[in-house]
């Protein structure tokens, strides 16, 4: 456990003292206006999710955003992702099932709007920035698939009898995002963002009598733990 | 030459942070909640009243049950209500209820099978077996009634009413979550008693899952 808080306090560190050098930085330049509404567009390929794919051949998950940068202030987004994951194994289920299967997989789009909030220098066209901001997500078809789930009455001794569908349903979540971003060569950007998830609305599925809820969702991950989530992003910085 | 310094830095921080970032988004994307947490129990709860006293509630020593095309008897004491499961494979279920009456009988054993009132000299002869704690008797005067064996230092004989409680409903298989699997879940629609003199059966709440306790179903017997 005191190994997760190094870590925690190392990154701590790391980020202040970044926020130090971009202070200083930034002061030592003068104070400016915008020279132009658009400077361009980010468009960011996040590498975390496939990284992970690597070691968990159960989760894959691929994501992609644009940022608009205006006046190196706001910068509006739209990001595009899919995710693959096989949760079966991942839930303690506490009856023992053969091989009991819960499988998600589809796209989720977000948008949304980030505030840079470190000094810019509004003469370079490409600055290390440091945003909040906030996402609205949305996965519109999900598709998920369950199968082998044991359905047991003992008491009526009814025959043992397993549960088994598969459909699509809809999820819709917020986001409040933090993160940094800073250029590594020329055009080229690197990043990370830490993201706080909540979940709005997973539309159960009412087929006949049946009653499905879901547990996870593609982009936001599990319904009751999947609050945090992480990008770390390379970007191509496009000049307008 | 000074941006070129400023990239490498950033490139620095980025390859120290990501060993950081990677091990903590690590810890936290591959969170799942993975114990159940959701009651999966859904019974029917029938609570028992009188019907001379809509209002009052009745207690019972024991009040025995089974449910029609099962093995198994439950014996509940000392209560006021009772929680029964529905078979989630019909939309109707009987249960065969067996109500003790006041009247009650001590008796001594003559031989293994034979049992003797002390008071009115009756004679009782073991007719069935419901459990290890329960046993039928037929009375020899009124052959058609039914007793329950409770040791005491006696054999106290207790005269029961049975009936057989009939409920339909609607219901609905749930599939809950990945870490908790399915539940049944029932919506009410009719309940009653099939012979007469037993009482009356109301819905007072139709909805039976897990969340809501409220009694579903109110008995209110005669003779108590």
């Amino acid at each position: 456990m005191r190994s997760i808080f190094d870590y925690i306090w190392k990154i701590i560190s790391v980020l202040l003292l970044f926020s130090v050098t971009m202070s200083v930085d930034a002061k030592s330049k003068s104070e400016e206006r915008p020279q132009k509404t658009l400077y361009g567009v980010f468009v960011d390929a996040d590498i975390l999710h496939p990284i992970f794919h690597l070691f968990n051949h159960d989760r894959m998950g691929l994501n992609a955003d644009i940022q608009i940068d205006l006046w190196h202030k706001l910068y509006p987004t739209l990001t595009i992702g899919y995710d693959w994951f096989n949760a079966s194994d991942e839930y303690s289920y506490p009856i023992a099932a053969n091989n009991n299967l819960y499988k998600v997989e589809g796209l989720y789009f977000k948008t949304g709007l980030l505030y840079n909030i470190w000094k810019k220098d509004y003469s370079k066209a490409l600055n290390p920035m440091a945003f909040l901001g906030v996402n609205y997500g949305c996965s519109p078809h999900f598709q998920y698939t369950i199968e082998n789930y044991p359905i047991n009455n003992e008491y009526w001794s009814a025959k043992n009898t397993t549960f088994q569908a598969n459909g699509h349903t809809t999820s819709h979540w917020g986001e409040v995002v933090g993160g940094v971003k800073a250029p590594i060569a020329k055009n080229f950007c690197m990043g990370f963002e830490v993201m706080y998830k909540f979940l709005l609305h997973i539309k159960d599925q009412q087929s006949g009598n049946n009653l499905i809820h879901q547990s996870y969702s593609p982009g936001f991950g599990d319904k009751e733990s999947g609050m945090w989530g992480f990008r770390y992003t390379i970007s191509y910085f496009f000049h307008l | 030459m000074k941006v070129h310094r400023e990239n490498r830095t950033y490139q620095r921080i980025f390859c120290e942070a990501i060993v950081s970032l990677l091990f903590v988004s690590a810890l936290f994307s591959s969170c799942v909640n993975d114990h159940c947490n959701e009651n999966m129990y859904a019974p029917l709860n029938i609570g028992f009243y009188s019907e001379m006293d809509t209002s009052q509630q009745v207690g019972f020593q024991f009040i025995v049950t089974q449910g029609v095309g099962t093995d198994t008897a439950i014996l509940a004491t000392n209560i006021f209500d009772i929680n029964l499961t529905l078979n989630p494979n019909q939309n109707t279920s009987l249960f065969a209820m067996g109500f003790p009456l006041p009247e009650t009988d001590w008796c001594i054993q003559e031989e293994k099978n034979h049992f003797t009132s002390v008071s009115t000299g009756r004679s009782y002869t073991l007719n069935g077996t419901i459990n290890d704690d329960i046993y039928l008797f037929n009375d020899q005067i009124e052959d058609s009634k039914k007793f329950l064996r409770m040791e005491d230092s006696f054999f106290v004989f207790q005269k029961i009413k049975f009936d057989t409680l009939k409920i339909t409903y609607d219901c609905t298989l749930e599939f809950v979550s990945a870490e908790c699997g399915c539940r049944n879940t029932y919506k009410l629609k009719t309940a009653g008693f099939i012979h007469q003199g037993t009482g009356e059966a109301i819905i007072s709440n139709p909805l039976i899952d897990s969340q809501n306790n409220e009694k579903h179903i109110r008995l209110y017997l005669e003779n108590y």
